[in-house]
């Protein structure tokens, strides 16, 4: 332990803390704007500088760790103008058009210069010095360069969370930047469209590309059916724009919120993830027996999950000769749109070209993969619009609705009934144990040995989990499993995926079945979830998320009646025919630069 | 090669208590013998002069874009050491023919391009240095305007993550408090 004095206030803190972290203790706030809890360390910004008795200059709270008999101030006058000019200089840099930018009132710059610079700007306005590039290729997000502070957390971020390193630092001086490879469009560079520099992004530079308009347009269309599906990480963290704390659950609220907002009929995504699971583990089953039992050597294992679009995305990019690897399964995003405009439609007698399906999502690569040419499955586009969590949460604000004070309610029926399986599916971890769930009972005619079907080894926040499930007592047609151990396992965050991935392409990982999250935390991490996010917040929304499923009455996705009840009337067998037409895809290789 | 022709023990005997022995000097701008001496530290910058002037030096940048400006009221006094103008070894000597104003966008330009871009007050501060200066000279900004400046140049010195930025105020301070018309007119 170290004592230190921080503004005359004595405070103990271990070897290592930043005076960031000690005057915090403190109850002492140093304003930040490079800084993350996230993101390893890089002293940039300098709003944070403080005042070090006996130092010649001022120094970075965030990069300098506490020494014993330190004597601080944090509030000093020195300070103070230091501080000033900082703020002042990072806006005359900045494109501060604040009444027309997505980011206002979320803005952290905003928020400092309303600390700090009132009244006349001291210095001149740089902006029209800079040639400026608002870039709107991607169909996830947009780049505006005229909004960045060149603090690197979307650099950071994307080297360090995701090693995908689509963007980075060009240039040095007045000319410095944050690009791409060879400055190409974000559309045409090795982008996950994962959304994590958008999440971490402290101003307007990076954000969503938002449909909330469009969305808007449709419901008011009176011609138009417009369906609206919620992914299971939603309903943990969309309170979190609405005033409420991290990890309180808001489902229901959140429900007749979406119905008041207009929406013809408000079902789950919850409900394609135990499609998922079904199609999933057959496909699973279906794999290792050819392996296994037919000796097939094309057969292609481990089998990789699929739901995650910036994942596939990567892979695509860095390990194209694994893409047979991976489950041809679409996302549940996907297999609801095809649904949609089609089994949806016929039941409730619509015209599927008068439905317009929107989906809520955790995600800002859902947006790319809504795009991607593929998906058209129904004949149209299955998936109109998507929008973050963020968005749903501007469009409560917009209606006007007091989120607090809503009753709750239920998702409407016909693609609406799910099961807890499919709502962990929005942790890392998740879509493993609810195919496990199925899988195993599948085999065996027996739930999974584990109490109240939790299976703890491949939950928490560990960035690379494994583990192994033993088979035993199997069904007559699944004699070939018996006594098998079933090796499976679960990354999330692409840097974790990278290690597996690697791994799997140099054959040194005996795996079956890899599930693999894009983003940290899986879903409930995910780039178009409300802003900040940590791993406290990350870990009360996985709280959340597993309280949500331990309270459904169904647990398992085989169980799900609508699920028995699609397949009878509709979809025939699981991996059969129609299935096949409407709820599984195909994988493009893309360069790797 | 002092230290190789005589010695250390005669070495140390040059220079002062703070600024021991002596120095390989660059002498560039206006000198009749620009080019690579060794001098013994501590001397005065008029003696400097004396040396390698051309008759009409009314200032001697020492220590090049990143040091201090000596004008020449303050020749005789000012020494060339840590006791009073620290040098890694550039002496530039300008004469009366030369604008300062000039000589100072040069050096902030340099450092505009230079400056690696990470910080803020060393990337957008040596950019409000250099357009600053430029738009007093056009008579759009006031003159007092330059007193702003010299508070950023100040926040620069204590508030930059390294010694580029941080020394930019050196040049910039002792040019414009010494040579402020030039600046401005």
């Amino acid at each position: 332990m170290v004592t230190l004095k921080i503004n005359d206030h004595e405070v103990k803190a271990e070897e290592g803390t930043t005076v960031l972290a000690a005057a915090k203790s403190l109850g002492i706030n140093i304003p930040t704007l490079c800084n993350h809890a996230d993101l390893c360390v890089a002293g940039n910004c300098r709003v944070c500088v403080v005042e070090q008795k006996g130092a010649r200059t001022l120094i970075a709270s965030c990069a300098t760790p506490v020494s014993e008999g330190m004597e601080i101030h944090t509030n000093s006058l020195k300070v103070r103008n230091a501080r000033k000019h900082i703020v002042e200089l990072l806006l005359s840099e900045h494109n501060a058009d604040c009444t027309k930018c997505y980011k206002n009132q979320n803005c952290e710059l905003q928020t400092l210069a309303n600390e700090y610079s009132f009244g006349e700007h001291i210095f001149l306005d740089l902006t029209q010095g800079h040639n400026y590039v608002i870039d709107r290729s991607s169909p996830a997000f947009i780049k505006d360069d005229s909004k960045c502070i060149r603090c690197q957390r979307c650099v950071r971020t994307c080297s360090q969370l995701q090693h995908v390193s689509a963007i980075a630092v060009a240039n040095k001086g007045s000319h410095m930047k944050i690009s791409s490879f060879h400055e190409r469009p974000m559309s045409h560079v090795v982008c996950t469209n994962c959304g994590q520099c958008v999440n971490r992004c402290p101003t307007g530079a990076l954000t969503e590309k938002t449909y909330i308009d469009q969305v808007w347009d449709a419901i008011y269309d009176t011609d138009k059916h417009v369906v609206v599906q919620t992914a299971p990480a939603v309903r943990v963290a969309l309170g979190e724009d609405l005033g409420y704390d991290p990890g309180e659950r808001v489902t229901g609220k959140m429900v007749t919120a979406l119905k008041q907002l207009g929406f013809d009929s408000v079902l789950d995504t919850d409900f394609t993830a135990d499609l998922t699971i079904i199609e999933e583990g057959t496909e699973l089953l279906t794999r290792l027996k050819k392996a296994l039992v037919d000796g097939d050597k094309a057969t292609a294992l481990p089998m990789f999950t699929s739901c995650s679009p910036g994942w596939i995305k990567f892979i695509e990019h860095k390990y194209p000769h694994m893409l047979p690897n991976i489950s041809t399964c679409k996302s549940p995003q996907q297999m609801f749109g095809a649904l949609a405009k089609t089994f949806y439609a016929q039941k409730r007698g619509l015209d599927p070209s008068k439905v317009i399906s929107v989906s809520v999502m955790p995600c800002t690569a859902k947006k790319y993969e809504a795009d991607r040419p593929e998906m058209r499955s129904s004949g149209y586009k299955d998936i109109d619009f998507v929008l973050t969590t963020r968005e749903l949460a501007v469009m409560i604000k917009q209606a006007g609705i007091d989120f607090r004070t809503l009753a709750e309610d239920h998702y409407d029926s016909l693609m609406g009934i799910s099961s807890g399986a499919a709502v962990i599916f929005g942790a890392t971890g998740g879509v493993m144990e609810a195919a496990l769930r199925t899988a195993y009972e599948i085999v065996t005619g027996k739930p999974v040995p584990f109490k109240n079907l939790n299976i703890m080894p491949v939950r928490g926040m560990d960035g690379v989990k494994e583990a192994t499930i033993k088979i035993e007592g199997t069904l007559e047609d699944w004699r070939f499993l018996e006594g098998a151990e079933l090796k499976v396992a679960i990354a999330h965050g692409l840097v974790n995926a990278n290690k597996i991935a690697r791994a799997v392409s140099e054959g040194k990982a005996g795996y079956h079945f890899i599930e693999i999250m894009a983003c940290p935390g899986g879903c409930l991490g995910g780039g178009g979830q409300p802003i900040p996010t940590s791993a406290e917040i990350r870990q009360k929304r996985m709280e959340a998320i597993y309280a949500e499923d331990m309270q459904m009455d169904i647990r398992k996705s085989h169980e799900n009646p609508e699920i028995k009840a699609i397949y009878e009337e509709f979809l025939e067998a699981p991996n059969g025919h129609k299935a096949h037409e409407l709820l599984h895809t195909h994988y493009t290789e893309r360069e790797s630069y | 090669m002092m230290i190789i022709a005589r010695g250390p023990q005669e070495y140390v005997k040059l220079g002062t208590k703070d600024s021991r022995g002596s120095k390989v000097f660059s002498v560039s701008g206006d000198t009749p013998i620009p080019g690579i001496f060794e001098l013994e530290l501590g001397m005065t910058v008029q003696e400097f002069v004396n040396e390698f002037g051309d008759g009409d030096t009314k200032a001697v940048q020492v220590g090049g874009a990143s040091g201090f400006c000596v004008p020449r009221k303050k020749f005789t006094d000012t020494i060339i050491g840590f006791e009073g103008v620290p040098t890694g070894g550039s002496m530039k000597l300008f004469n009366s023919s030369r604008s300062m104003y000039n000589v100072l966008h040069n050096y902030l330009d340099f450092f505009t391009e230079e400056s690696c871009g990470q910080c803020t007050p060393c990337r957008v501060g040596c950019q409000q240095l250099l357009k600053g200066i430029e738009m007093v000279k056009k008579g759009e900004e006031k003159s007092t305007y330059l007193n702003e400046l010299v508070k950023l140049a100040d926040t620069m010195k204590v508030a930059s993550k390294c010694g580029l930025g941080q020394s930019v105020g050196n040049a910039f301070k002792s040019i414009v408090e010494n040579f402020r018309e030039e600046i401005i007119y």
